[in-house]
């Protein structure tokens, strides 16, 4: 076996051994949806941030109480903690992520009793003047509401300590990341980066680097189609399962739940709240913006990005991956899908619901793997 | 729902003033033909409010898209365009505003040649803004892109919950009169100064198009002229309080046109003080928009363009709509020596830019001063701020008031998603169980 089996790895177990166990040290724990929501300062504060995305679940209850015109994503979450699932967690901390989130924070707050609730301000785009400074008060305020609530001043050191936690955490899923294809698959390395973000960040890490040193050293480079998996959120690894399981490959991707949460690394010294304003309004990498900002030039640069693998040889196509409901991937869908086809580059659209419905997409991705081999060996 | 519309009714309008606005659009259109013909910009906009009012300051004519795609389904036209934005890879469940007018720019009058009596000039510069939603800030630069014009586009931050009024026990949700206008929100002050300062780009950037300068004279006028209609607008608003209510929903749905485009125009302000005037006559002489007035609703949420008719259905059956949020948000009380700071205060207090429990607290406020029996919820399928606003609605209705609300899944300009027969099913049936819930009162009223 070439590539590291994480088929044993059980995300829920070790989340749930993780969080019991900083429960009974007597400290917090805050759920996020949002890759934009700056972790490091609810670490800082002593909480636990453990991301809310959601799981592959029947949905009921979020469809009547919440609504069912709304992504599964942001369904399965409800679902979720209408189940009772989110017991662990002394509160949320949410932002404007999109529309369809936006409607699942108002009915949260309404719905859910909880200790702790904090809507994060982010300005959406972040080239308007004046924008860094707003999100850096938006920051201080959020920074006093997390004080107020474990009833404790957070320290320059201790929010300087989450950071740089938080940067080895970024930096090991680079590693890891950066070897799909060729040490690790990248449904292995997306359920990594899944497990990395719904613990602790210190159990994070101990799972990245333990995973880290057990990939196999030499490079054993993947042959097939080589992938790009574009979108916004996803929940599981099944479609680059599938892709593999077609005999293809997801090297890289550009999605809220992958790239776009562990890219770049935020500056240890100097102002520190003022470092994280600009690391979540600007985005680590300017080709991996997230689809609801409107800074000027983010869709050019999200297309320059895929090109540049495209042109590097590092991918043969793209798949994008998009949940239904999601109108801000889809009007970049709309721009992006029809320049890779300019430039002959093998696209692809699915969309994604629970999520895939192999019997149904099996036979596109066949057909798209055979097309993205031809165009490559021509 | 299942597909099977029918080309479906027009609204039913009491106002003389309302049956105006649709030929003073239709002439609007011809203004801003010949406008395009002497070199006049033309200006598409999207997304809540975006200060048109500069906009008319410095002689540029506004359309806004969803006034265009609205016009659309009204006239029966959004299908066909829905099904070429369709057919262009826009997903069925993509707003039906965006998806029609990319439909319209895509194939333009090959879809439907009837399109040429209702299209306005295509646009010299789009004006976007994420206000309302972050579809409209992406698809004007989609629009942007597709005719090589320049966009600029506001980014107004949501309103934090901190400053939410419901929050203090001493002002609970009775305080205030109109959410977005004259709201009495203390808006921290760096909100106010990050969109005053995007309004001063917005200048530097009309006047680089325009190579004019603002007259800062003229902006101020035109700002007291939209104050002033919005007076008139709220007033209108405040006179259907009034039990039989004076104006149904069909005219006011109407009567939001004015404020969407020609806020701070003459136009409005005359169309707002007949619509106002005609009111307070109706209310001074004790007369309803219908007869018998049997029960009193609000309706939510954008109404079904295709179908306007639909509230002449209600009122047919003796419910009439005395209130509605959506047209509300358009206008705003404004002090015209601050103009820039009046219109980042607009653009700010938009009424979907609060949180949704604060929103509600106005339809709570409004079920008690508007005498309410009930509400209809119309829940817009492709518009994710709408449906997620609906469960809420539905619920705070239930628990805060017990007013039943009957919501209805369909969407607001394509009618494709509409049935008309299950829609009037569910009507009938809400309507029975209003007039049981009205004997019952009566029954225990007598028992007591």
């Amino acid at each position: 076996m070439p590539f590291q089996d994480l088929s044993l790895i059980d995300c829920e177990a070790l989340q749930k051994d993780a969080l019991e166990s900083w429960k009974r040290s007597g400290s917090k724990i805050l759920g996020y949806v949002c890759s934009a929501v700056p972790v490091e300062l609810i670490y800082g504060a002593g909480i636990a941030p453990v991301r809310m995305i959601g799981r592959e679940i029947p949905i009921a209850a979020a469809n009547s109480k919440y609504t069912n015109y709304s992504c599964y994503f942001a369904r399965s979450i409800y679902e979720l903690a209408d189940r009772g699932e989110y017991g662990l967690l002394d509160g949320t901390v949410f932002t404007y992520s999109c529309d369809c989130l936006r409607g699942l924070v108002d009915k949260w707050q309404y719905d859910f009793d909880q200790l702790y609730f904090y809507f994060l301000v982010r300005p959406q785009n972040s080239d308007v003047p004046g924008a860094l400074d707003f999100f850096v008060k938006e920051l201080h305020d959020f920074q006093r509401s997390l004080e107020d609530f474990v009833g404790k001043k957070m320290t320059q050191e201790a929010l300087q300590e989450s950071i740089r936690l938080y940067n080895s955490n970024r930096e090991l899923l680079s590693k890891i990341n950066g070897a799909r294809g060729e040490r690790i698959t990248g449904s292995a390395a997306l359920e990594l980066t899944f497990a990395a973000m719904l613990l602790p960040p210190h159990e994070g890490n101990r799972l990245l680097q333990k995973a880290w040193s057990d990939l196999p050293s030499a490079s054993l480079t993947f042959r097939g189609p080589r992938l790009a998996l574009v979108g916004t959120a996803l929940s599981n690894a099944r479609l680059p399962a599938l892709i593999e399981n077609c005999g293809g490959m997801v090297v890289a991707d550009d999605l809220c739940t992958g790239y776009r949460a562990w890219s770049g690394s935020v500056q240890p010294e100097g102002d520190l709240l003022r470092n994280l304003a600009a690391h979540y309004l600007h985005g680590a990498d300017a080709g991996s913006q997230c689809p609801v900002m409107s800074t000027k030039g983010r869709l050019p640069a999200r297309l320059n990005s895929l090109l540049s693998f495209k042109e590097q040889g590092r991918i043969d196509g793209v798949v994008f991956a998009t949940q239904r409901y999601c109108d801000p991937q889809q009007l970049d869908n709309q721009y992006l899908f029809s320049a890779l086809g300019d430039r002959n580059i093998p696209a692809l659209k699915l969309e994604v619901e629970e999520s895939v419905d192999a019997s149904q997409t099996q036979t596109r991705i066949e057909a798209f793997l055979e097309l993205a081999e031809q165009r490559r060996n021509n | 729902m299942t597909a099977g519309a029918k080309a479906t009714g027009r609204g039913r309008k009491g106002l003389e003033t309302s049956r105006q606005v649709y030929p003073a659009l239709k002439a609007y259109k011809i203004e801003m033909e010949q406008a395009k013909e002497e070199g006049k910009l033309i200006a598409w906009c999207g997304g809540g409010t975006t200060s048109i009012e500069i906009l008319h300051a410095m002689d540029i004519l506004p359309q806004h898209i969803d006034n265009m795609a609205a016009v659309f389904a009204a006239k029966q036209l959004s299908k066909e365009y829905c099904e070429a934005a369709e057919e262009d890879g826009l997903p069925h469940d993509f707003c039906s505003y965006y998806r029609t007018m990319w439909g319209y720019v895509k194939v333009g009058d090959k879809a439907d040649p009837r399109v040429a009596s209702i299209a306005w000039p295509d646009p010299d510069l789009i004006v976007g803004s994420n206000s309302v939603c972050t579809t409209h800030a992406n698809g004007a630069k989609m629009l942007a892109r597709h005719f090589g014009v320049p966009v600029f586009n506001f980014d107004i931050p949501t309103i934090h919950p901190r400053m939410d009024v419901h929050r203090d026990p001493d002002h609970r949700y009775k305080e205030h009169s109109h959410i977005g206008t004259t709201y009495p929100h203390e808006l921290e002050e760096h909100y106010v100064n990050y969109v005053l300062e995007q309004n001063k780009r917005f200048i530097e950037f009309l006047e680089t198009v325009t190579k004019r300068k603002l007259d800062v004279d003229r902006l101020k006028e035109v700002v007291s002229l939209s104050s002033r209609a919005s007076q008139f607008f709220f007033e209108l608003q405040d006179l259907r309080r009034a039990v039989p209510c004076p104006v149904g929903g069909a005219d006011i749905m109407s009567l939001v046109t004015p404020s969407f485009i020609w806020a701070g125009t003459e136009r409005a302000l005359r169309i707002y003080q007949e619509a106002a005037a005609e009111a307070r006559g109706r209310v001074e002489r004790g007369e309803g928009a219908i007869k018998p007035e049997k029960f009193r609703l609000f309706f939510e949420s954008i109404p079904p363009w295709y179908n306007l008719g639909l509230f002449g259905y209600l009122e047919d059956r003796g419910a009439i709509s005395v209130i509605e949020a959506y047209p509300l948000m358009f206008c705003c009380l404004m002090d015209f020596e601050k103009p820039l700071e009046s219109l980042a205060r607009k653009q700010l207090s938009w009424m979907y830019n609060y949180s949704m429990i604060e929103r509600h607290d106005f339809c709570l406020r409004a079920a008690e001063t508007y005498h309410l029996d009930g509400a209809i919820n119309w829940n817009v399928i492709c518009c994710k701020i709408f449906a997620g606003f609906a469960p809420l609605f539905r619920d705070r209705f239930n628990d805060v008031l017990n007013l039943p609300v009957l919501t209805l899944d369909a969407d607001q300009a394509d009618p494709r998603d509409y049935a008309q027969g299950q829609v009037e099913g569910r009507i009938d049936a809400f309507l029975e169980l209003l007039e049981q819930r009205k004997d019952a009162t009566v029954n225990v009223g007598l028992v007591a």
